[in-house]
């Protein structure tokens, strides 16, 4: 616990203090790098959390030992093949991009997970900030929170300001509390208490404070600005009706996929819905049929209804997890890790659907075409969010660090 | 992150082994003849880095941060008081006994050797049954020897019911990852390793560990069965220690389990004649230096918010050699004072060290200010624990008495416990924030501003700590400088006195003028942080 503690106030000292955010630059273009030109303003994030087997869902290996017990059906598309249990998503492979070659070495779920969020494998010395967070420095979210993590905690800002971590809801279906102000609690005493609170925290800073303080005191006034924003009944599902509702499916994930919308809808630029239990190193096919059921049904809802209101072309639908899972099936009818080779599916926001970028060998035990690197792939998302991959922040430890860490554009997909 | 401080206290010259206090175990709370020495080691480290100290903290700082650290929840308006106007030269030292005197220590301390024994995303697993925290709130009570309480969490058999030291064993073992995950529970613990990181292939990141070297731990606990015996309908859960059981360790890529022999740390400990591999196990432990090092490391962690080794469960590492001398001397002093947990505390409580203050030296930078905190030369300012908020805001409300004259006490403790419920959810790292810290900081700040605890708390109710202090003087001076005391344990500074009489007055003294005044002191950073 006290670990815990110390770690996290170090994050938040790091955050705010003079060596970390206020020597950034204001966001914005660095001169000697050209302006991206991508379509889209708004990117959802389907995590899975857990490793998402690539074989058991967008790479089948039907006929093959280690393809399983599920078979592959066709799609939209002449000649792609996807998992029996995507149904919906077959339906709509026209908008999807499959990248079948991503490939890594980070196989255990923290370095992982760190990893895919980031950009950058974890290291001694520089916290990384989630992807999520640097579109959300970018944009001016209109006192919404630039960043919100559905169902899963997301990434930290690392040495990001802490306002841009993510803002977390745990539930979809149950809405967010606290927007309101606590009963009898007028506009004017409201105002009254916020006055004499920040002539409290103004004292405090000078006496002993310093960027703690500070931090605090810009998370409280985000929250304020939250609760006065146009947009926070996107956080509550109740109004929506409920042929929309039952349109995403009954689990948590398909919900998470209509707040998600909801909030794209009120300026929030990266949402990340995570869909848990992927991590399946025993009973395998049993559990990824009922994750398919969730995945299936949210994730193609959530293309309809963006397309249905021309949201599409400014949303970048992103979906992906820790790494992929290994091609033997292992004595308790599970897979391991294995992160030489995932599978990464992107759709809207401009980008080329209805292809196949890479491909694994028959068994799904290794990359054969097009080998793709998580720097490729942020350096892609990055272009179609309009977001400057190559602009230099200076870490606390004093480092400069890029966006994206090297890598190059995808360029079939954009 | 920078460690320098840390370096250059480890070159320090001065001062060996902190002065032992003899043979002969001494009672608790002993007395603090070795203070002065552990004071030397840290004042010659700091002037070793050239550190600038900061001020040594005033009472009412001083007592603010003893008592969130050893009871879990800021001093009361009236303990306050009491402490600001006694005027003996030791009230510091009694003030601390007396903290560690009270069950309040217990039940503070229990919830931090909880968490640490059980985890925290595991209590849901044992609580069904039974909750081994009564075991442990009694022996922080009885002031149990740490050495003792070790060794009976790490040999524990018998009935879950009937021996709450086998909570860490079930928990870890049962709810968690069999013989692997005690093992590693137990050297993270008990020695301040790592080790566990060599479960699937040697230890990626310290040279010292291979995967051998974590299954010859784990061989320690492969023979200690688990079973649920149903006694008149009641189930119960019994551990126990057989004569079977291998540690198989599969390197990876390969398909072979191979048998690894127990292993004390790359050390074959011979086994005694009657032993269980467990109570080997214990001994060696027991006997390693890591043993006194790491629950030392673990509680200055605990105490000063950031590690005298950082982190304190990495030890023997890299990190270790960058402050030896302080931890080597407090560790053996503990040792000699015979593990006595309340002694550790209070010798760190009333160090130099933990004296300093917050305040920001005037002129001062940022940088500058961090880099004396990181040298233990300045206060840092630290969030609370979520149980140490919310039993903070019931102090400093009395909302706990609100609602028991409101709702009678049975609706008011279930009340209670749905909202400390709440808090741990919001302020505490749940466990999908095991790989990761999920900075609920948005949700907590709306809490605290629109939530039940902090907004009825703020009101003037007759068995509130508002409405105690209006009733107890009508001149608004007094009453703010009341309100300041039940908030901060300080008085307000002439600034702050002028400007907030004159807020009340430009609100002709109504109550909700103080509610507002009330509830922005109860909720703003100087309340909700120790510093």
């Amino acid at each position: 616990m006290d670990n815990q503690i110390s770690r996290r106030s170090l994050v938040r000292w790091g955050a705010a203090s003079a060596l970390g955010a206020t020597v950034f630059d204001k966001p914005g273009w660095a001169a000697d790098s050209p302006t991206p030109t991508g379509a889209a303003s708004s990117c959802v994030l389907l995590y899975m959390a857990g490793g998402p087997s690539h074989i058991d869902t967008f790479d089948p290996k039907p006929g093959r030992p280690t393809g399983g017990e599920f078979k592959a059906i066709g799609t939209s598309v002449a000649g792609v093949q996807i998992c029996e249990h995507l149904p919906r998503l077959a339906g709509h492979m026209k908008d999807l991009a499959i990248v079948r070659s991503l490939t890594s070495k980070e196989g255990n779920h923290d370095r992982a997970r760190h990893l895919m969020h980031t950009g950058y494998p974890p290291q001694g010395g520089v916290d990384h900030p989630a992807f999520g967070s640097i579109v959300s420095e970018a944009r001016d979210t209109r006192g919404m929170p630039g960043y919100v993590s559905i169902g899963g905690p997301g990434e930290d800002s690392g040495f990001l300001s802490a306002a841009h971590s993510p803002f977390p809801v745990r539930n979809a279906s149950k809405p967010v509390r606290y927007l309101t102000p606590a009963k009898g609690i007028d506009a004017q005493r409201f105002d009254a208490r916020l006055a004499l609170w920040r002539s409290l925290e103004t004292g405090f800073a000078g006496r002993r404070g310093g960027p703690y303080a500070q931090a605090q005191r810009d998370v409280r006034e985000q929250a304020v600005g939250l609760m006065r924003s146009t947009g926070a009944g996107a956080f509550n599902l109740d109004g929506e009706p409920d042929k929309v509702k039952e349109a995403y499916g009954p689990s948590d994930f398909g919900q998470g996929c209509l707040m998600a919308r909801r909030l794209v809808e009120a300026s929030v630029p990266f949402v990340e819905v995570t869909l848990n239990g992927w991590d399946t190193h025993e009973d395998n096919f049993r559990r990824v049929k009922d994750l398919c059921a969730s995945l299936d049904t949210g994730m193609s809802a959530l293309i309809d209804d963006l397309s249905a209101r021309g949201l599409l072309a400014s949303t970048l639908l992103v979906w992906m997890g820790d790494f992929g899972r290994t091609p033997r099936i292992n004595e308790k009818g599970g897979r391991d890790h294995f992160p030489a080779c995932s599978s990464v599916v992107l759709a809207g926001g401009g980008i080329k659907g209805g292809q196949v970028v890479g491909a694994t060998d028959a068994d799904g035990a290794g990359v054969t075409d097009r080998p793709l690197t998580v720097p490729d792939l942020y350096r892609t998302i990055a272009q179609v969010l309009r977001i400057n991959a190559d602009r230099s922040r200076v870490a606390p430890s004093g480092r400069p660090i890029k966006t994206v860490n090297g890598g190059n554009v995808i360029t079939e997909l954009v | 992150m920078t460690i320098w401080g840390l370096a250059a206290i480890g070159g320090c010259s001065a001062g060996g082994a902190l002065s032992p206090t003899g043979a002969v175990m001494p009672p608790a709370p002993v007395v603090m003849h070795t203070a002065p020495s552990l004071d030397q080691l840290i004042e010659a480290g700091w002037k070793a880095a050239g550190l600038k100290t900061a001020d040594r903290a005033d009472d009412g700082e001083f007592l603010r941060r003893v008592t969130l650290d050893l009871v879990g929840r800021t001093p009361a308006l009236d303990e306050t008081k009491e402490f600001l106007a006694d005027t003996a030269p030791n009230k510091r030292a009694r003030a601390v006994d007396l903290l560690l005197a009270g069950h309040e220590y217990a039940e503070h301390w229990s919830d931090l050797f909880g968490d640490l024994l059980f985890g925290a995303d595991l209590k849901p697993n044992i609580s069904k049954q039974y909750d081994p925290r009564a075991w442990l709130v009694r022996a922080l009570d009885t002031n149990m020897r740490y050495d003792r309480l070790a060794h009976e969490v790490l040999t524990a058999t018998g009935d879950l019911h009937d021996n709450g030291a086998l909570g860490f064993l079930v928990a870890r073992g049962k709810g968690g990852g069999g013989p692997e995950a005690v093992a590693g529970a137990a050297a993270r613990i008990f020695l301040g390793l790592q080790i566990q990181c060599a479960q699937c292939h040697d230890h990626p990141y310290d040279p010292r560990w291979k995967q051998e070297d974590f299954y010859g731990l784990v061989a320690y606990f492969v023979r200690t069965k688990t079973k649920t015996e149903k006694m008149m309908g009641d189930k119960s859960l019994v551990v126990v220690d057989t004569n079977k059981g291998q540690a198989l360790m599969r390197r990876p890529r390969t398909e072979l389990d191979v048998v690894v022999a127990p292993r004390f740390l790359g050390y074959a400990v011979a086994e005694r004649p009657g032993e269980t591999r467990r109570q080997t196990f214990a001994r060696a432990t027991l006997a390693s230096d890591l043993f006194a090092k790491s629950m030392v490391a673990r509680t200055w962690a605990q105490l000063f918010g950031h590690g005298i080794v950082d982190p304190w469960d990495d030890l023997g590492g890299e990190n270790d050699p960058k402050h030896p001398r302080v931890l080597v001397a407090v560790a053996d002093s503990f040792k000699n004072a015979g593990y006595d947990i309340k002694w550790l505390l209070k010798t760190l409580v009333l160090s130099t060290a933990y004296a300093r203050s917050s305040a920001r030296r005037p002129g001062e930078t940022d940088e500058g200010n961090l880099v004396a905190t990181q040298g233990f030369a300045r206060a840092g300012i630290r969030p609370l624990s979520p149980e140490q908020l919310f039993r903070s805001l019931l102090n400093e409300t009395g909302a706990a008495t609100m609602a028991r004259r409101k709702q009678g006490e049975e609706a008011a403790q279930k009340r209670l416990a749905q909202a400390l419920k709440e808090y741990v959810f919001v302020f505490g790292d749940d466990e999908m924030a095991e790989a990761n810290t999920f900075d609920g900081s948005v949700p907590q700040a709306l809490l605290l501003l629109n939530g039940e605890l902090t907004n009825n708390g703020a009101r003037v109710m007759e068995e509130g700590v508002l409405g105690r202090i209006l009733a107890s003087s009508r001149q608004p001076a007094q009453r703010l400088e009341d309100m300041f005391l039940a908030a901060y344990a300080r008085r307000p500074s002439p600034d702050e006195r002028s400007h907030f009489v004159g807020f009340l007055a430009s609100r002709q003294g109504a109550r909700t003028a103080y509610e507002d005044l009330y509830f922005a002191l109860l909720t703003s950073t100087e309340a909700i942080t120790n510093h």
